[in-house]
């Protein structure tokens, strides 16, 4: 067979952090026109990465557009691939105030604000639903913990698209020594079939005074047995905190940041801004990301 | 700190097929805690790193990591490394044998000269340890009795990684294949190290192959060299391949998975008896440069 071969840039970032082999992980080809879908999943799988983006010329009046491929198949939409792109589009194309990106799901307006000279990209997070609660001992030992490490609050599933299990716990030290037993996962994925757990601790005890939150998030039964940073956990942590008076909006306003994938040697922040506008309640999700590598990568083409 | 590195694909002659690889070239400032955060950022199966300062003539360091640890040895890693120091020139392109230091030892590799040359590895010393129940390990990959070849037994051999052999009638049946948790976890239940799962099918050109391993952190490997050597042994045993001194065959492997890999066998003595060599092809696909964090915000 006739092939031509061509080079491909890609950048290897880390997302939800400023500093490098921190955060999530995230491939991006900034110019990735002329890609088949076929090569895109192969490329995905190649870089076995959680996600990787293939940036191509959008036919809206967004930015670009965005398709985010795991190594086995495409989403429409992810909160870290997007906050990443937003980062490397921002960077490449000299861009310092809000946009859009299109991706499957539609279009993402993308918020940008500084910060010490530095962008945080926001995302919007989408309506959140609540469902079930569970019972405290399952989930201790679901957590491989005892009900004293729990918080004085009901762990519940909570969603904004993937449902996800919210568990409080008393202190940071707790978080750290959870330890998901698979044996009691498939009691605690309840009537939505959760797809993650999500455990987490105030790092100070007082929600009206400036707090952020310690947390993990176990998602064996999606393939992901810890993940460093999850954007599309954070607005529903959000969510579920104001809901159990674990965080109070003070002048319609509450502002933390959750500290997230230290105990795997990842340390990621997610910040979280939610506002009361209009009896209307909005909760966004930003992050950062830092540059780690760039690489070319050799594509086959049939001629 | 900037540091170069190559994606290569081990065990294929096409890009984006085989068993993919990351070799840092110039690993000489880098701690091992940094190696293993490089190791997990970058999330192949394996990421090795050539260290020149410890280097010589003879041999060249290779360090082999996870993402969640170091290796003493391992078969895909090698090939690939050894295929990027004859790109490099840290080897002559003529030598027909050069070796590889690992944690392990020195590890020899020989090379087909050619314009793809072959890389060959010896497999360590594979011993037989036992037949497995023909129900059970049929049960642990969604098949029944069936399915599994007649007269050749279920049997697990060892060449340093436990690996049960399942022998399946034909292709078809080994693409059919789906690893059944609760019944591959009672399967291994009695196994004392973490074992591997290996279901094939003879074929006209040697073995069409998979390989499971759950126990690892693997749901499936395109291309397992440290598994080939003791598959051509259970071959052989059973005779479904001839075991003459010279036999040559391939294991086909990871096709299921859309990274399909050729392993060739090289028997060397009857059955082996001499020595038993797993080799393959390398593809590069990847030039990339990494930039490390400051060392003072590398958390210890």
């Amino acid at each position: 067979m006739h092939q031509t071969t061509r080079d491909y840039k890609y950048f290897l970032l880390d997302v939800f952090t400023e500093e490098r082999l921190q955060g999530n992980p995230l491939a991006v080809f900034p110019e990735a026109e002329g890609l088949s879908e076929t090569q895109m999943q192969s490329i995905a799988q190649e870089l076995n990465l959680s996600e990787t983006v293939f940036l191509t010329p959008p036919s809206t009046e967004a930015i670009a557009c965005a398709r985010i491929y795991t190594p086995r198949r495409e989403l429409d939409f992810a909160g870290h691939p997007t906050i990443g792109s937003a980062f490397l589009l921002a960077h490449l194309k000299g861009i310092e105030t809000s946009f859009t990106i299109e991706e499957n799901v539609g279009p993402i307006p993308i918020q940008v604000t500084h910060e010490d000279g530095k962008s945080i990209f926001w995302l919007t997070t989408p309506q959140i639903s609540f469902f079930e609660t569970l019972e405290a001992p399952l989930c201790a030992r679901l957590l491989g913990l005892e009900e004293s490490d729990l918080a004085p609050v009901t762990p519940q599933f909570v969603s904004a698209g993937s449902p996800l299990l919210f568990i409080a716990l008393k202190d940071r030290e707790a978080v750290d020594r959870a330890q998901l037993n698979a044996a009691y996962l498939h009691e605690a994925l309840g009537s939505v079939n959760s797809v993650g757990t999500f455990t987490f601790a105030l790092k100070t005890p007082d929600a009206d005074g400036p707090f952020d939150v310690y947390s993990r998030m176990f998602a064996p039964q999606s393939g992901i047995p810890e993940d460093p940073a999850t954007g599309g956990a954070t607005g529903p942590l959000a969510a579920y905190m104001l809901e159990r008076g674990l965080a109070r909006m003070k002048d319609d306003r509450c502002e933390f940041i959750s500290e997230q994938g230290t105990r795997m040697g990842r340390r990621s922040l997610l910040r979280v801004k939610a506002s009361v506008h209009q009896r209307e309640r909005s909760i966004q999700v930003g992050g950062s990301a830092v540059m780690t590598a760039e690489g070319m990568f050799t594509v086959d083409h049939p001629r | 700190m900037k540091l170069k590195y190559h994606v290569v694909d081990v065990f294929t002659k096409v890009p984006l097929e085989g068993n993919a690889l990351a070799v840092f070239v110039d690993a000489d400032e880098l701690d091992t805690a940094t190696m293993q955060q490089v190791a997990r950022e970058l999330n192949l199966s394996e990421t090795t790193f050539i260290i020149p300062r410890q280097s010589t003539a003879k041999a060249t360091r290779v360090r082999i990591f996870t993402p969640s640890s170091e290796m003493q040895f391992a078969g895909h890693p090698t090939i690939g490394t050894a295929f990027v120091m004859r790109e490099l020139g840290l080897v002559s392109k003529t030598a027909a044998e050069f070796s590889l230091n690992e944690n392990v030892g020195l590890v020899p590799v020989r090379v087909d000269l050619g314009g793809d040359p072959l890389l060959w590895l010896k497999t360590p010393p594979i011993t037989r340890e036992g037949a497995y129940d023909r129900a059970r390990c049929a049960a642990a990959l969604s098949l029944t009795e069936d399915d599994l070849l007649a007269n050749a037994p279920c049997e697990l051999y060892t060449a340093g990684n436990p690996i049960i052999f399942v022998p399946l009638k034909d292709p078809d049946t080994v693409d059919r294949a789906d690893v059944d948790s609760p019944a591959l976890r009672d399967l291994l239940a009695r196994c004392e190290h973490p074992t591997c799962v290996f279901p094939f099918a003879p074929t006209k050109e040697g073995a069409y192959s998979r390989m499971f391993a759950q126990e690892l952190g693997i749901m499936e490997d395109p291309a397992t060299g440290s598994a080939t050597g003791p598959l051509a042994a259970y071959m052989m045993n059973h005779g479904l391949v001839a075991s003459a001194d010279g036999t040559r065959f391939i294991s086909e492997q990871g096709t299921k998975m859309g990274r399909r890999s050729i392993l060739h066998v090289l028997v060397h003595g009857e059955r082996g008896s001499s020595a038993i060599e797993v080799g393959g092809n390398v593809t590069p696909l990847v030039l990339a440069e990494l930039t490390l964090p400051a060392p003072s915000a590398i958390p210890a």
